[in-house]
């Protein structure tokens, strides 16, 4: 990595959200900025790295926005503003949080910014990788399965909707800051589960990007270090990422048990074992915040499995119980008849599924298939398989099934 | 003589909307039934409404020797308990009686004797 992409990589959000709270212009500073990243693409080779890589950056991006908007017509210079918080600009770019330690305010603002309830899920996810941590719109677009000019466009539309809504380039007060700061966990997790959704050929997994998600919680978690829902998400994502390498083979999944548990990432799976015993876990915790950290043990334990049989599923079913009475969804109901099914056979996986429907989701009848089978009702299991291939919309995974389907 | 515990399951959400002079009659409907009490010869041990289930802790083995704590009532669902009154009394049929009458103006119920 060059030293433009090293600082680019880690000084972006905040250069963006610096030059947002003095200009106040959504539509200006991105562009400013790559314009300055592309001046320095130019000049620094040949000039050598500036002694303050960010700061150069900060001046030749100020002066392009002070450049277009003197050739603005009048017209525009009406144009609407960011809404700031006004405390901002009496106290500075650095303001003291309530827990009395100094955080960087003005990167806080732009992650509640993009991540604010007001928006599309998915749109906050996209503008949050782009705006925070400067991911390119083309690598957005792959992570989200998307052509680059729609999410362009879906970018475009978000920042017209933060200002036309009047969404604040602020922190809200202290009573609605955490459910704020769940929904920036939310957001960051849209993202990074995009990239484990299936694609096809070379884009099976986006993993790469999901990894960008876990930087994104790490940017924030570096601002907000104890928000239970912040530590328990990203070591359910480290968890989660820790198998990234061992789950395609030739361009096809590997299931869990299948993978090759030497390829998994065993310095990811320390760091959410550690996180996972902070002591902000022990309580009170939001219902998301739960969620996650339920979710994460569930994950500690394939991840700490030696082999896939060896796996505790009694646990599994145990924290899925949990799960439930903490955060039903159908998905979770789905994942405890699985983990119920390795526990007690495939009868009883049978019956915890008893009833549960998803709409427009294949993954019922699929594990439904795969139960039959194990229970040697082939009849039944090749009808389940009928229906799984029939709702499935995603070539790899219909792929997968039909392979099932044959082999009964 | 044995110990009921009266607890009063109500849309919480639906309590803070409704106009003022439905929280009046509510209230007036407290106070028949604190005479329906006194009247059947029932001892009242302890009333109280209380605070929001948003302000509600929840906590639950957690499987690994530990708590899972959570904020918020143990289940989310529309209805919850928002006050409770723990009566003493030696004539059930009468006590039953007074909560239909309660249930009858608006409230709902959930009675419950204390075992043993």
């Amino acid at each position: 990595m060059t030293e433009l992409e090293l600082v680019v990589r880690q000084e972006w959000g905040r250069l963006v959200a610096l030059l947002l709270a003095q200009f106040r212009r959504l539509d200006l500073v991105e562009d400013a900025l790559g314009d300055a990243v592309e001046a320095a693409s130019r000049t620094w080779p040949e000039d050598g790295v500036p002694d303050n890589p960010a700061g150069w950056l900060m001046t030749t991006a100020r002066r392009r926005v002070l450049d277009r908007l003197r050739t603005e017509d009048v017209a525009r210079r009406k144009q609407a503003l960011l809404l700031t918080d006004a405390e901002r600009h009496q106290e500075g770019a650095r303001t003291m949080a309530d827990s009395g330690a100094l955080v960087e305010d003005d990167v806080l603002r732009l992650v509640l910014m993009c991540a604010h309830p007001a928006l599309a899920p998915e749109s906050a996810s996209a503008l949050s990788l782009r705006l925070v941590l400067g991911v390119p719109t083309a690598d957005i677009a792959r992570l989200f399965l998307v052509p680059e000019p729609t999410m362009a466009a879906r970018i475009t539309r978000a920042k017209k909707r933060i200002v036309g809504a009047g969404i604040p380039f602020a922190v809200p007060d202290a009573s609605v800051l955490p459910d704020r700061l769940d929904l920036v966990a939310r957001t960051a997790y849209l993202a990074f589960t995009a990239g484990y959704a299936p694609g096809t050929g070379p884009d099976l997994l986006r993993a790469d990007l999901s990894g960008e998600a876990i930087r994104l919680v790490r940017v924030v978690l570096g601002l907000r270090p104890a928000e239970p829902a912040l530590v328990a998400l990203l070591a359910l994502m480290l968890l989660q990422h820790s198998r990234r390498d061992a789950r395609t083979h030739d361009g096809r999944l590997v299931l869990l048990a299948d993978q090759d548990r030497t390829r998994w990432h065993h310095d990811d799976i320390a760091e959410a074992t550690r996180l996972l015993a902070s002591p902000v876990l022990a309580g009170p915790l939001t219902r998301p915040a739960a969620s996650y950290v339920l979710q994460a043990r569930i994950a500690v334990e394939h991840a700490t499995a030696p082999t896939p049989d060896a796996t505790r599923w009694d646990r599994i079913v145990e924290c899925y119980d949990l799960l439930l009475q903490v955060e039903p969804s159908p998905s979770a109901r789905l994942a405890r008849a699985v983990a119920v099914a390795e526990d007690r056979g495939a009868a009883a996986g049978l019956d915890a599924l008893e009833g549960l429907e998803i709409p427009d989701s294949h993954r019922p009848a699929a594990v439904r298939a795969e139960l039959l089978t194990r229970a040697g009702d082939v009849d039944a299991a090749r009808a389940a398989y009928d229906q799984a291939i029939a709702a499935c919309r995603n070539d790899v995974e219909r792929a997968f099934l039909e392979t099932q389907r044959e082999r009964l | 003589m044995s110990r009921y515990l009266i607890l009063l399951p109500a849309p919480e959400a639906e309590w803070a909307q409704l106009p003022p002079e439905e929280h009046e009659k509510g209230m007036a409907s407290h106070q028949q039934f604190h005479r329906d009490l006194a009247e059947g010869g029932h001892t009242l041990v302890a009333v109280s409404p209380l605070e929001p289930s948003a302000e509600a802790t929840s906590m639950r083995p957690d499987g690994e020797g530990g708590a899972l704590v959570t904020e918020g009532p143990f289940s989310e669902t529309a209805e919850q308990v928002v006050g409770f009154y723990l009566v003493e009394s030696g004539d059930e049929a009468d006590l039953r009686a007074a909560c239909t009458r309660f249930a009858s103006r608006g409230e709902h119920i959930e009675l419950r004797r204390l075992a043993g």
